[in-house]
């Protein structure tokens, strides 16, 4: 379908769509699209059955279509009115966030505000703050009253990305994905030869952030 | 020539976003990192601007015209975005110390008409412990913005 053309223009069924199906049905005769008659096809009539039903879907999606390129200004409002929702749903989890029994809960949220408003107008053909993202960071900072305030920053995809550098040995970047994942990117001294590193990439569930950093020691750096 | 590598003791700068930016001004992993778009297809790399490309100019007029490659190439930039400086040879040596490399090539993009374009490559192989990696890096930070 070409940008913009109404499906309907592009294919519609017609009744003797149909009737050539029905005809396949009763066996008369098998007709491809060009209407050649194909001996060499056999068809059974659940199969015609489910052409039939795939047909009537075109259609039905050749009129939503065709429906939806007449009313793009109700559609553009519509999109307004999700942008709107989900601008409201990023202040009231910040609000939120400023309410937990944190130490930094007031600065996490100062700094949240000022990402969301720099993230529209700086780059506006870019990912939004993701509200997905801004809901599993909530769901993190929730698992533990002592993080050490730590830089919060988006990601180019939108979502919110949290990272504790205390030196060129111990660093711990976590990203979080939405629907309750999370992307933990870590350098830190390895457990077992201190005077090397162990480097670390994994995707991990919110809840099990604590349990992945915790063999390398990464918590005693990151909470108070 | 595109394709060809940038020499070692020249340098290059990443436009750094204010929110890709630690408060302290510092580039953090998000300055490195990619869309998930921008990852796939042919040669995947991370843009930079060569600023020795503009030879016979000064560190301020270099930047001068990188700046108004931005102004040019994006709708706005941002008031508080900065540029990330560093030297071809310590981006290497960065990269080296996680495992990795890395090849930073010449890659002008006509059509945003940006000759002094240029890319980090090979990086869409563990491109989040490449990204952090370039985020510990001591960069010289200057304003992507004219005051």
């Amino acid at each position: 379908v070409e940008e913009n053309m109404p499906v309907a223009e592009c294919y519609t069924p017609t009744a003797s769509d149909y009737v050539r199906a029905q005809k396949c049905a009763s066996r008369d005769a098998i007709t491809d699209i060009e209407g050649t008659e194909r001996e060499d096809l056999q068809l059974q009539p659940e199969d015609v059955q489910r052409l039939l039903k795939l047909t009537q879907e075109i259609l039905k999606f050749a009129k939503i279509r065709d429906e939806f390129l007449e009313t793009d200004s109700e559609t553009e409002s519509a999109f307004d009115q999700l942008q709107e929702i989900e601008r409201n749903e990023r202040h009231q989890i910040v609000k939120e966030i400023e309410q937990l029994p944190l130490n930094d809960s007031k600065r996490i949220s100062s700094r949240l505000r000022a990402l969301i408003e720099n993230v529209e107008e700086e780059y506006p053909e870019e990912e939004l703050l993701s509200v997905a993202s801004m809901r599993d960071f909530q769901k993190f900072l929730r698992s533990n009253n002592r993080w050490v305030y730590p830089d919060i920053v988006v990601s180019p995809n939108g979502n919110i990305v949290i990272e504790w550098l205390i030196d060129n040995k111990r660093h711990l970047t976590i990203e979080f994905l939405g629907q309750g994942m999370s992307k933990i990117v870590m350098i830190a001294p390895d457990i077992t030869w201190k005077n090397r590193v162990s480097i670390l990439s994994a995707k991990v569930s919110v809840e099990s952030v604590t349990e992945a950093i915790k063999p390398y020691d990464a918590l005693s750096w990151v909470t108070r | 020539m595109k394709g060809d590598p940038i020499p070692e003791t020249d340098t290059v700068s990443r436009y750094c976003p204010f929110g890709r930016l630690s408060e302290a001004g510092r580039p953090t992993i998000a300055a490195f990192q990619m869309r998930d778009s921008d990852l796939v297809g042919t040669n995947p790399h991370l843009s930079v601007n060569w600023l020795e490309y503009f030879r016979d100019k000064s560190r301020d007029e270099q930047i001068a015209e990188i700046r108004e490659v931005f102004v040019r190439k994006m709708q706005r930039v941002g008031g508080q975005a900065k540029f990330a400086l560093a030297k071809v040879s310590e981006i290497h040596e960065k990269v080296k110390e996680v495992g990795r490399e890395v090849r930073i090539l010449h890659w002008p993009v006509v059509e945003d008409n940006d000759d002094s374009h240029a890319g980090i490559f090979d990086i869409d192989n563990d491109f989040d412990v490449i990204a952090q990696a370039l985020s510990r890096m001591n960069f010289e930070m200057v304003a992507a913005k004219a005051e």
